[in-house]
């Protein structure tokens, strides 16, 4: 992991209700802004410190970055420690290698974001745009109010950016999306959990190419609303209740269960734990377990039950392609 | 002395075009770890020699038709630096993928460009069209020089070393003695000197059998960051080549790039190319042979130079006239390193 840095917070907004814009300078050496790339910021929250990772949306003259961050009822308790910051302030944060880097070699690209997911989109964009590169950028907003920065895209990117209005059309439909993106494009998606879903088996049905689809997820949304439940611990009995806001994996480790983990972003399959009985059924909010290996097992850093209860194991699990 | 750093936001070159082929080959340039080969379609595809997942270098992997596969645990990358496969899971993590170079194939050579991408544009590649012009013919080579890419470029700035390091080939006497003109421009300098009405060197005199005198040129065409093209030739004293009638002597063209591989390290690309007896490849090989020769000179004097700087931390060099070219040279990279400093601190705050 990259060195710990102090950072001063030099500027707050609030570019919509929702989201909290944060101009933060790291102290000596900075940080390298690459589009697409996210910043570690290490939170003192209840259990100790933990790390959440935001993007950085752009870099100030000062070499201040700026991040967003969703304000959200279902927070992990990030958004409300983010959302409380102001000028002066101070945080810890560290470097982080880049999970969503852009591709000037793409013949073609399309940016496609939904909400808060906007920004790496935002950077990535930018880039393309400094470049004097041709892309599309569609933002899908659940409605104009809870969207930051639509106007100064719209004046940024002219014919090139283009809003859906989830309020105004209903959701966007993936098929019709990716069946309008020329041959050989590079889409780049960011969003919550159902449309990335949903875009990314257009795609596959589509039948274009899986490399030319990029996207990063950032583990906080589901198809539904997260609500409690609880799960009991197979190997050692222990019962333990998932608050709304807290996830599986946390709610286990803070119980003392032993747990491997390592993204805490769905992405890696390190934290997959096993279903031996539920009641309820699972929102699976990962990118890792195909259909196949959903059956019976979730990724507890960012899966969860909606709502009822489920006996679970945590050893002997088992890992590879499904047969 | 410290070692000179390199701007990254440039074209440098990678390797010869034959270098490249259905195989993987490794690199290293200005630091970055190179992995490079062709695809089916034989265009050059040159990524990060770094595993996405343990780090393990990817050239010593294998080609599979237009994926790398990893040594270690099967990992392939496609020519983007794509993850397309990974063992024992249904899905292919999101984030998996090693960096991908901008590359381009010219003048004979691929480049690479190992800095901010967006900035690469193939209209920066330079200039060195006599490498693959019909009216020019010649052969030249890559040297691994065991020096700072800066000390080679000192070198080929001021050819008064010539009547030193290669006396009885291409040097003597009246080289160190002639006076030289320096000039400079956007992103360029220029040195041109002039041996009027002088013995030829041995080289040379071999060019021109009989001619006992000769007015000898060398103009030394530097462009930024490291590629350096050198004017030579002789005609017989008072045929008129200073003022431009060239047609009774004979002109070659010493053609260099130099890529940083190291602070300590280099990678030394050159041909010598002439439009005289242009089909005669025992002229070609003649001509390669004793340039490799008279390099192999200046790349022990080089690597002894890099030892002494390291040996000498502290002292600095001192700068005669005769290093006013080199001295431009130096100045116009630094500029771009410090516009390449500028770019990086002044991204835009928007948001």
């Amino acid at each position: 992991m990259s060195a710990l840095l102090e950072a001063t917070i030099v500027a707050t907004d609030r570019p919509c209700p929702d989201v909290a814009q944060i101009d933060l300078l790291p102290h000596g050496e900075g940080i390298v802004f690459e589009p697409g790339g996210h910043i570690d910021v290490h939170l003192p929250l209840e259990g100790g410190v933990q790390v959440r990772s935001y993007s950085h949306v752009a870099i100030g003259p000062d070499r201040s970055l700026r991040i967003a961050v969703k304000l959200l009822p279902d927070s992990r308790g990030g958004s409300r420690a983010m959302g409380r910051l102001r000028p002066g302030d101070r945080i810890t944060i560290s470097a982080a290698r880049n999970d969503f880097p852009l591709s000037f070699a793409a013949p073609r690209h399309a940016f496609l974001a939904g909400g808060i997911g906007i920004t790496p989109i935002l950077a990535q964009a930018r880039a393309l745009k400094e470049a004097g590169r041709d892309f599309t950028l569609r933002y899908c907003v659940r409605d104009r109010a809870s969207a930051p920065w639509i106007a100064q895209m719209q004046a940024e990117f002219g014919a090139a950016f283009a809003l859906h209005d989830d309020s105004a059309q209903g959701l966007l439909d993936a098929p019709t999306f990716v069946d309008g993106l020329g041959p050989e494009t590079e889409l780049y998606l960011c969003g919550p959990y159902p449309m990335m879903a949903a875009v990314k088996s257009a795609w596959a049905a589509a039948g274009r190419a899986p490399a030319r689809l990029r996207y990063e997820s950032f583990a906080n949304s589901g198809a539904t609303d997260s609500v409690p439940f609880t799960v009991r611990v197979v190997e050692t009995g222990t019962e333990v209740a998932v608050r709304r806001d807290q996830s599986l994996l946390d709610a286990l480790l803070m119980a003392g269960q032993p747990v491997m983990y390592d993204c805490r972003r769905g992405e890696c399959g390190l934290c997959k734990v096993e279903i031996e009985e539920i009641d309820g059924e699972v929102d699976h909010r990962d990118v890792f377990l195909g259909e196949q290996g959903r059956k019976g097992a979730l990724c507890a850093c960012v899966s969860r039950l909606r709502g009822g209860t489920a006996q679970i194991r945590i050893d002997s699990i088992s890992h590879g392609p499904s047969v | 002395m410290l070692n000179t750093p390199f701007p990254q936001d440039a074209w440098y070159a990678l390797a010869w075009q034959d270098e490249a082929g259905r195989k993987l080959s490794h690199r290293k340039v200005c630091g970055h770890d190179i992995v490079f080969y062709r695809t089916q379609a034989g265009k050059v595809a040159a990524l990060a020699d770094v595993c996405w997942h343990r780090l393990v270098p990817l050239s010593k992997g294998q080609l599979d038709g237009d994926t790398v596969v990893c040594p270690y645990h099967g990992l392939k990358y496609e020519p983007g630096g794509r993850c397309v496969h990974m063992p024992s899971q249904d899905t292919i993590n999101p984030s998996a993928s090693v960096r991908a170079f901008p590359v381009e194939e010219r003048h004979r050579l691929i480049w690479i460009w190992p800095g901010d991408p967006k900035l690469a544009d193939p209209a920066l590649i330079p200039d060195m069209g006599r490498l693959d012009h019909p009216d020019w013919a010649g052969d030249g080579t890559h040297i691994h020089a065991q020096c700072n890419f800066q000390l080679v470029l000192d070198n080929l700035m001021d050819l008064t070393h010539e009547t030193f390091v290669h006396a009885g080939s291409i040097g003597n006497e009246a080289v160190a003695e002639a006076p030289f003109d320096v000039s400079h421009g956007d992103r360029k300098a220029t040195v041109t000197r002039w041996m009027i009405d002088s013995i030829p060197a041995n080289f040379w005199a071999a060019q021109l059998p009989g001619v006992p005198k000769v007015d000898r040129w060398q103009i030394i065409h530097f462009t930024a960051p490291s590629t350096i093209q050198i004017d030579v030739g002789v005609a017989p004293t008072g045929t008129g080549a200073p003022g431009g009638d060239r047609s009774q002597g004979r002109n070659a063209w010493v053609i260099n790039t130099i890529t940083p591989e190291t602070d300590s390290t280099c990678h030394y690309f050159w041909a010598f190319v002439r439009n005289f007896d242009t089909t005669n490849q025992s002229t070609t090989n003649a001509h390669r042979d004793g340039v490799r020769h008279v390099f192999r000179q200046d790349e022990e004097i080089l690597a002894q130079q890099q030892r002494a700087m390291e040996a000498y931390p502290d002292k600095t060099f001192y700068n005669l006239n005769i290093d006013a070219g080199a001295m431009w040279a130096r100045r116009i990279n630094q500029q771009m390193l410090d516009e390449e400093d500028a770019r990086r601190q002044s991204l835009r705050a928007v948001g």
